[in-house]
């Protein structure tokens, strides 16, 4: 049985050639993994298709996985190079211009059409973030989407620390002017800072170096 | 706090300043209401973007790249031969390509000798080389792959077959955990196709040990449990004590003459090669069983002619007549009594490889 078994088991079982141990292992973080990739195409069909291309491209390249960091680690980094490359790489939309994004109306919490309000900004929101490159959405995306740190990111990118400091800023600038109505500085409230958990997940789920194998009750 | 001091105010919104910094900026917002503004907008712009819906998939991808995966091993072929891959899709009318391929990789090799391995040291391993071999292994291809088509469920699983999975890694396992492990033997499958590693079953089956099962541990292309031993492999687990193993190596050498090199062991590589998961445990000849020639005149003892029956009348059995053959205790047995006795040995491990054994 595969089901229970830690990523570390399912690994070794995949490099042994069961191909139904990588199948556990999709479906252990596949679901993890949808909304940043649906956060860096901007399609749902396009977010698929790159989870599936990761999995694949993951399947591989196991023999190069040393296990020094979580496989959720070494899949996220794959998924994000991904897109980074190839046909992925491109601008979803056309960015025409840096002309500001009409907001939807406003309404008062208790307006039942406060759902599709939500729904009608989080798509101007993500029609920002697909006007981006490529390069700044995905720091964009892994900075406030999933909360990583910039040598987290750097890391990720393979690039330096002031390289991820220098496209955050951009794609940040360029974003306010998109977004400005929803960003306005008299239009929003008093910084209350909060710093979120890196990835609004449990501590294994965190980057950094694999946590010790569970023992096989059956070993 | 000037204007030209946005990426200290990213920095401060991002968690990434140290705790002088922060108390730095927060002064600063304090007595600058256009400061605090910028970083209101930098917070509503961080809040947008974090608050966006975390959807699910909303179906299993299992499936489909399982399938493929398993699609992909059936139908592709890799001929490999040290650094240059040659990929060729399994369809009948290209077999004719695949042995034109091997057969030209295969005179290149001959015509390369690899550079001779280190002499056997005790307490390393030996290795047995020769020309680069080809390697020919079902795996997922390097490069892209095609869009799924279709959605195809998972092949179940075998609940026998993972059971006798199990057993056997627990017990190969065992074999690899003995604090006792010496030295690796490394045969080079210069013929490719698994030649080298069932002449080394074969010997291994046949030659007589006091511990006559052992391991087999199959290591896939792609699958680096040793950094200085890359490559697809089978690695035998075996017991052997030291008059066992030298005449072990005396058989090696005459199947592999003049190839036989030294190299090391370290625990981590056992160890991964413990937990590599696809094992198997086979049986050999015991050194204690003794096959007694029963006809003359090599016989240890005559066997005595067949009896003379005879039926009688009256009763229900025949009449035996004449000399009886000895009794099963009376021929003497070299047994499990005797085999107890024996020494255990360590275990060694032998390792056949079918890579390019130049890199080594």
């Amino acid at each position: 049985m595969i089901r229970g078994r830690d990523d570390s088991w399912l690994i070794e079982a995949c490099r042994a050639g069961h191909v139904e141990a990588f199948g556990e292992l999709v479906g252990r973080y596949q679901d993890r993994l949808y909304p940043t990739a649906l956060r860096l195409t901007g399609r749902e069909d396009d977010a698929r298709d790159l989870l599936q291309d990761a999995f694949l491209k993951a399947f591989q390249k196991l023999g190069r996985f040393r296990g020094e960091s979580a496989f959720y680690t070494w899949i996220y980094r794959i998924t994000v190079n991904l897109a980074l490359s190839g046909r992925r790489g491109r601008r979803v939309a056309p960015a025409t211009g840096l002309a500001p994004i009409d907001p939807p109306d406003p309404a008062p919490e208790s307006d039942p059409a406060l759902p599709l309000q939500r729904a009608e900004q989080d798509a101007l929101v993500q029609s920002a973030l697909d006007a981006l490159g490529p390069e700044h959405r995905a720091v964009v995306v892994m900075k406030e989407f999933d909360g990583l740190r910039y040598e987290q990111i750097a890391a990720i990118l393979g690039v330096p620390v002031g390289t991820v400091r220098s496209r955050l800023h951009r794609a940040r600038s360029e974003l306010r002017i998109r977004l400005q109505s929803l960003v306005d500085e008299d239009a929003v409230p008093a910084p209350t800072l909060r710093h979120r958990d890196a990835w609004h997940e449990p501590p294994t789920a965190t980057f950094g170096p694999s946590p010790p194998d569970h023992h096989e009750p059956s070993r | 706090m000037n204007p030209l001091d946005d990426a200290i105010l990213d920095a401060y919104i991002d968690d990434e300043l140290d705790p002088a910094g922060r108390f730095e900026v927060e002064s600063a917002m304090a007595t600058d209401p256009a400061l605090a503004d910028r970083a209101r907008a930098r917070l509503a712009l961080r809040d947008l973007i974090a608050g966006l819906p975390r959807p699910v998939v909303g179906m299993s991808l299992a499936g489909p790249i399982v399938a493929r995966l398993a699609a992909r091993r059936r139908r592709q072929i890799h001929l490999q031969f040290g650094q240059r891959t040659v990929s060729i899709p399994m369809r009948p009318a290209r077999w004719a390509g695949v042995g034109l391929a091997a057969s030209a990789l295969l005179s290149w090799s001959l015509g390369n000798p690899p550079v001779p391995p280190d002499d056997f040291r005790d307490g390393a391993a030996i290795a047995i080389t020769g020309a680069p071999p080809i390697m020919v292994a079902f795996d997922p291809p390097a490069g892209p792959i095609d869009p799924p088509t279709e959605l195809v469920a998972a092949p179940p699983v075998d609940p026998a077959i993972e059971a006798d999975r199990e057993r056997d890694r627990r017990q190969v396992r065992a074999l690899m955990e003995r604090d006792d492990v010496r030295r690796i033997l490394i045969v080079a499958d210069v013929l490719g196709a698994g030649a080298a590693t069932e002449q080394v079953d074969e010997i291994l089956r046949k030659a007589g040990r006091a511990r006559p099962d052992y391991g087999r541990i199959t290591v896939a292309q792609g699958v680096v449990v040793d950094p200085e031993h890359p490559g697809a492999a089978t690695v035998f687990a075996v017991v052997m004590n030291d008059g066992e193993l030298a005449e072990f190596r005396g058989r090696l050498d005459a199947q592999f003459p003049g190839a036989v090199s030294s190299d090391a062991a370290g625990p981590e590589v056992i160890t991964q090669l413990a937990e590599i998961g696809q094992v198997a445990v086979a049986s050999g000849t015991p050194a204690a069983v003794l096959h007694r020639p029963l006809t003359p005149p090599i016989a240890i003892r005559p066997v005595p002619p067949p009896p003379a029956v005879a039926l009688i009348p009256g009763h229900e059995r025949p009449l035996v007549l004449g000399p009886r053959r000895p009794e099963v205790a009376e021929i003497p047995q070299i047994g499990p009594a005797a085999r107890q006795d024996a020494p255990t040995g360590r275990t060694v491990l032998v390792w056949v490889a079918t890579r390019d054994q130049r890199a080594w």
